[in-house]
């Protein structure tokens, strides 16, 4: 294992800018996400630090070695693609033995086969061992590609999406799975998804990407409660951050510059305004009430919609033209129907000026 | 969106029923889906049955008997096995096999190699390599009376520019040799004209072939750090293995029965250096009019390579299997 540092990495594909000046750096042993949009950079990422693309300017170091130009072969990386890439006119085993067979391992035969029987174990593909790699389902043959990553001892596991072609369940598992081995073999593992919920649950630092630029890195929480940008607040939380323009409403008290103001759902609290009218003490929707912000919202709201979600529901409201989303209990609809008026408060608002920076 | 999507797809299809003669509407409306699938098909299948399957087993008929075509009159007698018994006791039979078996050998070795090879080159995308695989095509494209006559002159010894050039690389008198006239040199000269023509034709195929291959796995190979050598031995070639066999039997099958090109170029001669199967066959047909001989012998052929290919096919398809 080794850490891995990019330094002020550009890549074009002929008039696109996929990466602009990038610089990262991955300590050794350490579970970095790369978290993006469809085009932010990602995949170039993992295949400029894997050799498969070369950069136009900057370094790639591996282990404390310049790489920048240095074939694939020579980078002792392993790479988890999109689309499996299992050597199809071979069995799993001769799949998970290949990158064993490489003049670079001096093993034998028997050496090879027990590292091969181990790792199929690990990733519970180790009844399938002699199946063509064709002759697997999806969520099989993915654990074959991540087996083969996990066979050899890299500098550095790379995974492009490597769950994103599952099914939920086998993604869950998988999630949890791919997370202990990190941990029991102590691997430096960069991981591009666009599931958020990947990036918050294995990820020790998530690298927020947008538009080839690298917008933020930390840990999960850092980015969670102190995003740097509107782009980074939307990237993370589910449902979406609320942003509310301040403007807009009467009764927001903000900060001065601040243009726009965002509401994690868990800090939106709802309240019946017709219970809080006959007895005076307000009666929670969902949790507890705690006080409110002096400067954020405390306004009345229209209930749009529920959704219910078994554990828990969405209750879609509108402040004018405004559309916003919380949560609420369970059972909620048997408290407040669709159409009816609330009361809405705001905790621990962020506020963002006019470029949508964080204020 | 998905709604009104089909909902314009709907309204199209009604168009189009609208708009379809009512007399086809109405006849077709008689028929079943089967029955109109067969009147389709029909056609295909009478022609078929007139002339292949029916002269097939009317050739399997003759086989048996001393029936020759150019004697209408004279009495038919059934010889039973005698034919094929003949046949393969006949020593000239066994050399025109053997004739035959040294041309398709040779031609699918040379096709196989140097097809792959332009293939695996082409397959390099470099500059301009469009332009060159149509140059490559070139040859497959010409008809093969062109081809005969063409290196007809090229093997000319006085001013034959095949000559020329061995005479320019090796100092050989251009006229010591006759690749056509010599007992030794003549199947060799049908087995490069062969080759120049067909090559490109394995080419195309083992290009279908290397295509095929993501690239995505040679980017896993390479991070796998597998060499040069080793991608092409544990991927290139497994991987294209079954479209080299396609071209393997395509061309195996189509030089097993060559004729025009032989006739053109020498004959069948020096000799009978150069006699494959079909031109002894062709010889006992239509110049000695021995057809229930020459038809016992075109069933034994018949038999040969439809034996030959099934067993190649299933080889085939285990490899596509793997």
């Amino acid at each position: 294992m080794a850490d891995v540092s990019l330094r002020s990495v550009s890549k074009r594909f002929g008039k696109v800018s996929a990466i602009t000046e990038l610089s990262i750096d991955i300590a050794d042993g350490e579970f970095v996400v790369l978290l993006g949009p469809t085009g932010a950079g990602k995949s170039t990422t993992l295949r400029l630090i894997a050799g498969l693309e070369k950069p136009d300017q900057g370094t790639v170091f591996i282990g404390g070695q310049d790489m920048t130009t240095s074939a694939p072969s020579q980078r002792d990386v392993s790479f988890v693609f999109q689309q499996y890439s299992l050597y199809p006119h071979l069995s799993v085993r001769d799949n998970l033995a290949f990158p064993l067979k490489s003049p670079a391992h001096d093993l034998n035969a028997v050496q090879i086969n027990a590292r091969v029987e181990y790792v199929a174990q690990l990733v519970q593909i180790d009844h399938k061992l002699d199946n063509r790699s064709t002759a697997l389902s999806g969520g099989e043959m993915q654990r074959v590609a991540i087996g083969r990553a996990l066979v050899r001892d890299p500098a550095i596991f790379l995974m492009d999406e490597p769950l994103s072609s599952l099914d939920a369940k086998l993604r869950g598992d998988l999630r949890v799975e791919l997370k202990r081995i990190q941990t029991e073999l102590g691997a430096t593992l960069l991981y591009v998804t666009h599931d958020q919920i990947e990036a918050m649950t294995m990820a020790d630092r998530i690298g927020i990407l947008n538009d080839g630029q690298l917008v933020q890195l930390g840990t999960p929480r850092e980015i969670y409660e102190n995003p740097l940008n509107i782009h980074v607040a939307a990237r993370l939380g589910q449902p979406t951050i609320n942003l509310l323009p301040v403007q807009a409403i009467a009764g927001i008290k903000a900060p001065d510059l601040a243009s726009i103001m965002g509401i994690r759902t868990e800090h939106l609290d709802v309240m019946d305004t017709q219970t809080t009218g006959t007895s005076g003490a307000p009666d929670a929707i969902g949790r507890d009430l705690p006080q409110s912000d002096a400067s954020a919202l405390d306004t009345v709201a229209k209930l749009d919609r529920v959704e219910f979600l078994g554990d828990q529901n969405r209750l879609h409201l509108s402040i004018g033209e405004h559309r916003l989303v919380t949560l609420g209990d369970g059972d909620i609809e048997y408290r407040v129907q669709p159409g009816s008026t609330l009361h809405v408060r705001a905790r621990n608002a962020l506020y963002f000026d006019e470029a949508g920076n964080r204020v | 969106m998905a709604q009104a999507k089909s909902s314009i797809l709907e309204r199209s299809a009604d168009k189009a029923a609208a708009l379809t003669p009512a007399r086809m509407s109405r006849s077709i409306k008689g028929l079943s889906d089967r029955a109109v699938a067969w009147w389709f098909i029909a056609p295909t299948i009478i022609l078929l049955l007139a002339i292949n399957i029916f002269p097939l087993i009317w050739a399997v008929k003759l086989s048996f008997t001393n029936y020759k075509a150019n004697r209408l009159n004279a009495v038919v007698k059934d010889v039973g096995l005698r034919n094929y018994e003949r046949i393969l006791t006949d020593p000239d039979i066994w050399l025109a096999m053997q004739a035959t078996a040294h041309f398709v050998f040779w031609t699918i070795f040379l096709q196989t190699l140097i097809g792959f090879a332009l293939a695996y080159l082409i397959d390099r995308k470099f500059r301009g390599h469009a332009f060159w695989t149509t140059i490559i095509l070139i040859p497959m494209m010409l008809s093969p009376a062109v081809v005969g006559n063409f290196w007809r002159f090229l093997y000319q010894p006085q001013i034959g520019l095949f000559n020329y050039i061995v005479t320019f690389f090796t100092g050989a008198e251009p006229s010591s040799f006759q690749m056509l006239g010599s007992v030794d040199l003549a199947p060799w000269a049908i087995v490069i004209v062969d080759t120049w023509m067909w090559t490109p034709y394995v080419m195309l195929i083992c290009l279908a072939g290397l295509r095929s291959i993501p690239d995505y796995i040679y980017e896993a190979a390479e991070v796998d750090r597998a060499s040069n050598w080793r991608r092409f031995w544990s991927i290139t070639l497994p991987m294209a293995l079954p479209f080299i066999m396609l071209a393997v039997l395509f061309r195996g099958i189509e030089n097993f029965k060559m004729f025009d090109m032989v006739t053109l170029l020498t004959g069948g001669g020096p000799g009978s250096t150069t006699e494959v199967a079909s031109i002894t066959l062709k010889r006992e047909a239509f110049e000695k009019w021995r057809t229930g001989y020459s038809s016992a012998f075109a069933i034994i052929l018949f038999v040969a390579v439809f034996g030959l290919a099934n067993i190649y096919v299933k080889a085939l398809n285990r490899v596509k299997q793997r």
